[in-house]
């Protein structure tokens, strides 16, 4: 409690940090209203295979995919929030003024793990609203979504993290993270393709993105790939290797804080 | 003698740089300990092996009377370098973070900020700091564990003479209240005027060390000159207790303790050389200091 309290004394006062968690939260906001009122508008259209889009329980999936888009503002926020204490050598006076070098990595997981719950909380609770506003029934048949928005969320940062522990420059930080990104994306789709399975889908960062499908886009997909479901990894495995992904983090993030002079 | 630091054959290298080679000496508690030598004599890496921000290769130290090296750390006053703060926090939240660190209330904070003079901008970003300042509130964030030995490197570097008068007169007075102080320096002079023992560092290796009273005595230089000085000089040469340091203008010699001045003029006439200069120079502690690092 005493680490994250240290972590808030550098954030509170830090605008950089409103304005990102501000752009994540309002862009989030804009975007459900919007496609919301879109879909509403569709279906006075009379398309359907959106028009349950926000209502319970797809809420939680569409919210959740949504929600995929803006991650990388909270991304963004971890890696200058890491790369401050090796530009400010802050770091390095937190070991000098006594802090344990293993209380620097906690200190930084607590802050992660807190903006995950903050962030998955944002989630949960702006699900029920349009899922109140938009009706439906059985609300919380897909509440396993909101562990799921928590674990990519958790997945995502803890990268983000520890990309920054290696590289130590947010700049540079931000730029290998999207390249890695985009990497990360064409060799799994690469994978799958050649080898006609879904083994690409089990790369790091994939993993987790696995968690939050667009699940009307599964609906057409079915229609179409009718019976060729033969090599579907179960949802729970992605889950669990996400979560793999995150305590290998924080192996690599150890050895590499215990071992090396700051 | 009761010792707040033990040293013991510490040995660190940058791939092929060894950067300190063996070094083991112990601090005297309430003793202001000078670890001087030139630009890359391995103070600063000595000093982070012990802030435990760098690891030594071999060796290892101990903090006196602390259960393990974070609550020695906790309750130490530590400076390494550049101070490092958060560009973003003004002075009193920078020291919020410290003094959360350190486990320790904020009632130094406003003390430790009047003792630097730097309580009046309390409230301005690091970022607006100048060079000065910035070292004066890394000194500030030393202060506010009230601990009882203080760690500093270079404490007086980028201030300018009446901050670093200010900064030599906080530390003797931080001395005189009972606490023990480590300093880094690479100036003699600052280490003559403010430290009681000393430990001379060169590429690693520890050269001397001890009160600096021993390590940095002085002897007695004078300065001798003739109408004809090959006579003098060989006059000098013959007596053993007279050394000849340099013979340019005039001849340099040190004499032995029990010898003054008015001996060397008796001695001189007594043997018919008229002495037409004869001055005391007191030997510059920068020569000194040079002849021990060479």
């Amino acid at each position: 409690m005493q680490l994250l309290k240290i972590e808030w004394l550098k954030i509170k006062n830090y605008r950089t940090f409103w304005i990102l968690i501000g752009i994540f939260v309002s862009l989030y906001l804009i975007w459900n209203y919007g496609l919301n009122r879109f879909f509403v508008q569709m279906n006075s259209n009379s398309i359907n295979f959106t028009s349950e889009s926000y209502a319970f329980p797809y809420v939680w999936n569409t919210m959740a995919y949504v929600y995929s888009w803006f991650i990388f503002f909270l991304c963004m926020f971890v890696i200058i929030s890491m790369a401050n204490e090796y530009t400010f050598k802050t770091q390095r006076q937190h070991i000098i003024d006594g802090m344990h070098r293993l209380d620097f990595l906690h200190a930084k997981s607590l802050l992660i793990l807190a903006i995950s719950l903050g962030a998955t909380l944002f989630y949960t609770l702006l699900c029920l609203v349009f899922g109140a506003i938009c009706g439906g029934s059985g609300v919380f048949e897909q509440i396993h979504m909101v562990l799921y928005v928590f674990i990519y969320t958790l997945n995502y940062l803890a990268f983000s993290a520890l990309l920054t522990l290696f590289v130590k420059r947010s700049g540079l930080s931000i730029i290998i993270f999207l390249a890695y990104l985009m990497l990360e994306s064409g060799i799994g789709a690469f994978i799958n393709m050649k080898f006609n399975t879904q083994i690409g889908n089990l790369l790091p960062l994939q993993s987790s993105d696995e968690l939050l499908p667009l699940r009307s886009l599964d609906k057409i997909k079915s229609l179409v790939s009718q019976g060729n479901t033969s090599s579907e990894i179960p949802i729970l495995v992605f889950a669990a290797l996400s979560v793999c992904f995150i305590v290998l983090y924080y192996v690599l993030a150890k050895r590499k804080i215990l071992q090396s002079d700051l | 003698m009761n010792q707040i630091l033990q040293i013991n054959a510490i040995k660190k290298s940058y791939g092929l740089v060894q950067a300190l080679n063996g070094i083991g000496f112990s601090v005297p508690k309430g003793s202001v300990f000078g670890v001087l030598g030139p630009n890359g004599s391995g103070k600063t890496t000595l000093l982070g092996i012990l802030l435990n921000v760098l690891k030594a290769d071999e060796g290892s130290f101990t903090w006196e009377g602390y259960a393990d090296a974070e609550e020695a750390r906790k309750n130490i006053g530590s400076l390494l370098e550049t101070p490092n703060f958060y560009h973003y926090l003004n002075a009193v939240d920078n020291l919020n973070i410290v003094a959360e660190i350190k486990g320790k209330g904020k009632e130094n904070i406003e003390d430790a900020l009047k003792k630097v003079k730097l309580f009046e901008r309390r409230h301005s970003k690091f970022n607006t700091f100048s060079l000065g300042m910035k070292q004066r509130l890394a000194i500030a964030s030393s202060l506010i564990a009230n601990p009882d030995l203080l760690v500093l490197d270079e404490p007086t570097n980028g201030l300018d003479p009446e901050g670093i008068a200010e900064i030599r007169e906080l530390i003797i007075r931080l001395n005189r209240e009972g606490k023990t102080i480590i300093m880094a320096s690479h100036l003699l002079d600052e280490v003559e005027k403010v430290c009681t023992d000393v430990a001379i560092l060169k590429k690693g290796h520890l050269l001397s060390v001890g009160p600096v009273s021993e390590v940095l005595s002085d002897e007695v230089l004078v300065e001798v000159g003739s109408d004809d000085m090959t006579a003098l000089a060989q006059l000098l040469k013959t007596n053993p207790d007279i050394q000849i340091k340099s013979f340019e203008k005039w001849i340099l010699i040190s004499l032995p303790q029990n010898m003054g001045i008015g001996d060397i003029n008796k001695y001189c006439f007594e043997n018919q050389v008229v002495l037409t200069h004869l001055q005391y120079r007191k030997r510059s502690l920068e020569s000194k200091f040079i002849e021990i690092t060479q």
